[in-house]
């Protein structure tokens, strides 16, 4: 459960967002039927994740800003044809999450997950939809919004650097 | 699949692998305890909470009972035949009802 937590949510919350995913599993053991309890979990660990970020969002305890110039920086240099061997140092890494989780949390909350889930973590949309209780094609529908956000986002950063 | 288009592969490989890094991140063993406190605290799942619910299986624990001693009653007013007769004369013998007339003055 920590292992699912800990790729959707802020280190500092893990503790409390697998906290809630057990006891939720707990009173939910009555509807557990015939299955894998692995995957059970995952879907349970999955949900509370997403209203972990729905919480947050409603309470706007996340402050959304715009890129700082270090991440400005960061970016340019990223998108830059230079080789990517130096980002796969730990150091760089975590200011790559630093970027990524800035991106992530222009996104609403069912939209993040959707994209974490498929783009960031190599899962199926049918598998997805599965997992977070959606149709498949509302899935589709937030992954499609979330890349345009996304790509707005990069483009407007390369427009805005680019120009003079 | 990439999140940014074509144009932007190396960054979409350099944000997938920073996301990726994130698995070696390990919970802590306080939630546990923490865990183990708020499930004592509730119980088994799927028990009622609160008065309300106890009593109401205690009137459905009680239904039959009722149920039979309604019956024996109903029964018993049927088999005196007379609705106005004394259910309490049936029971009673001479003596008693004269000690109870003494008792009661009537």
């Amino acid at each position: 459960m920590a292992g699912v937590a800990r790729k959707h949510v802020p280190f500092d919350c893990l503790d409390d967002t697998v906290q809630d995913a057990f006891l939720r599993a707990y009173r939910s053991l009555q509807t557990f039927r015939n299955g894998s309890m692995a995957t059970w979990l995952s879907t349970i660990t999955l949900r509370t994740c997403y209203d972990f970020w729905r919480e947050r969002y409603r309470c706007a305890e996340y402050p959304v800003s715009a890129f700082t110039d270090r991440h400005q920086a960061w970016l340019d240099e990223a998108m830059s044809d230079r080789s990517n061997e130096s980002y796969l140092e730990k150091g760089r890494q975590a200011e790559a999450r630093e970027i990524l989780d800035h991106m992530l949390d222009k996104l609403s909350p069912g939209d993040r997950m959707a994209l974490e889930l498929v783009y960031l973590e190599g899962c199926s949309v049918k598998e997805a939809a599965r997992l977070l209780g959606w149709s498949v094609p509302n899935v589709k529908v937030r992954l499609f919004r979330s890349r345009r956000k996304l790509r707005e986002l990069i483009g407007k950063q390369k427009g805005e650097r680019g120009a003079p | 699949m990439n999140i940014f288009g074509p144009d932007f592969e190396k960054l979409d490989a350099i944000l997938r692998q920073a996301y990726r890094a994130r698995e070696e991140a390990r919970a802590g063993t306080r939630w546990q305890d923490r865990v183990m406190e708020r499930i004592e605290e509730a119980g088994r799942p799927g028990s009622p909470k609160g008065l309300l619910p106890g009593f109401g299986q205690l009137v459905w624990r009680l239904a039959p009972v009722t149920s039979l001693l309604a019956l024996l009653l109903l029964g018993l007013m049927l088999t005196l035949g007379d609705a106005s007769a004394d259910p309490l004369q049936h029971f009673l013998s001479a003596a008693e009802e004269s000690a109870l007339a003494r008792i009661l003055g009537v």
